[in-house]
């Protein structure tokens, strides 16, 4: 009976987990798009008879107020629905330097707005990752640096900057969060 | 008398689950003889170890540490030290469906994920560590304690681009019709000969 209660309440978890993140197949609101360009607001209606599947992760930043499914790779449809994992990096369960990469007109114009200290959260189908902002830079669109490989999880948030501008943007708005690890558990063998 | 039954089944699996904290000796860990290439590789060793076990006839001293990177057939995981940081990190292997105890909970290697807190075996005589497993009477499944793992410096991705040139085309266009306007206003206001 103990076992039976353990896994209906794992898998309670799991479902109620997958259906958190299958939730975000839904369009986002008009509150959500009121940053958004006219041009990214007709690409993702455009775009919504198109079924995307579960999102890898959904990205939080409450202080900015973006809730955004990420897709795997940075393709012109996953960033026209959500953002885009950037690929050869690292991935939200498996850690290294995970980059995100997001629409400066859609979804990541809100993080013009974002300061270092704000908490990021990444959510899987598992756990949810916290990160707090430490960085904020600007750079060339041919700089890659920010994007190199780390030892220890940090998420890399990749946008065009400026956030107003007609055309390719000359450079790139990155937004830097390092891994805030759970307090050490008391002393002794747990 | 069910209800009964159940409360002592129940206190039995708690009493077996808790013998190894009872019995834990973190005295142990600074008595015990450490071999110089398990110091060389772990130097504090002794300070990060919570207890020494024998398992078939081996001493292992048991660490907790957290898990900062998983990669198909092996984790990266950082010890944590008393002082509340983190130590050098060092990769443990593991076999595709090995399962191991996180937590109290059984889980599969493929499952493990970023911020979980693992506990690790290593072998006092030999830089040799593993995961703890799912019981007391599975074997320890042990691998060569490998060096720190160093990031590459090389860029693993390009810079994506995350605007469409769309709104500069059509900035374009608009200028073009523009200029044709202005051309036909020209042409109508000059004198014809």
């Amino acid at each position: 009976m103990l076992v039976a209660v353990f896994a209906s309440a794992q898998i309670a978890g799991q479902v109620g987990r997958a259906a958190a993140l299958a939730s975000f197949a839904r369009a986002p609101t008009a509150e959500d798009r009121a940053l958004w360009s006219d041009i990214r607001i007709r690409e993702y209606d455009a775009s919504v008879g198109i079924d995307m599947g579960e999102p890898l992760a959904v990205l939080r930043i409450p202080s900015v107020n973006i809730e955004v499914p990420i897709y795997a790779g940075t393709s012109e449809l996953n960033l026209n629905r959500g953002a885009g994992l950037i690929e050869g990096m690292g991935t939200p369960d498996g850690g290294g330097n995970i980059g995100i990469a997001g629409h400066r007109d859609g979804f990541f114009r809100a993080l013009k707005d974002i300061k270092p200290g704000d908490r990021i959260e990444l959510q899987t189908r598992t756990r949810i990752h916290a990160y707090r902002v430490t960085e904020i830079e600007i750079v060339d669109s041919s700089d890659p640096s920010l994007l190199v490989d780390s030892l220890d999880p940090v998420v890399t948030l990749v946008t065009c900057y400026p956030f107003y501008y007609v055309g390719h943007a000359p450079q790139r708005f990155l937004v830097r969060g390092t891994y805030e690890w759970k307090s050490p558990p008391s002393p002794g063998h747990a | 008398m069910k209800a009964n039954l159940l409360t002592l089944t129940a206190g039995a699996v708690l009493a077996l689950a808790a013998i190894p904290a009872a019995n834990a000796d973190p005295a142990d860990c600074q008595t015990a003889q450490y071999g110089a290439e398990v110091l060389a590789k772990f130097p504090n060793i002794a300070q990060v170890c919570l207890d020494i076990i024998n398992k078939d006839g081996q001493d292992y001293a048991v660490v907790k540490a957290d898990l900062v990177r998983t990669r198909p057939g092996a984790v990266t995981i950082r010890p944590r030290l008393p002082d509340g940081t983190r130590g050098d990190s060092m990769i443990v292997r593991t076999a595709p469906g090995r399962r191991v105890l996180v937590d109290g909970q059984e889980t599969r290697v493929e499952d493990l994920a970023v911020g979980q807190t693992l506990t690790a075996y290593v072998k006092v005589t030999q830089p040799e560590i593993a995961l703890e497993p799912v019981s007391p009477s599975a074997p320890v499944e042990s691998s060569p304690m490998e060096e720190p793992e160093v990031a590459s410096a090389e860029p693993a991705a390009a810079m994506p681009t995350t605007a469409s040139p769309f709104p500069a085309i059509g900035l374009a266009g608009f200028g073009l019709i523009l200029v044709g306007m202005l051309l036909a206003v020209t042409r109508r206001r000059s004198p014809r000969s």
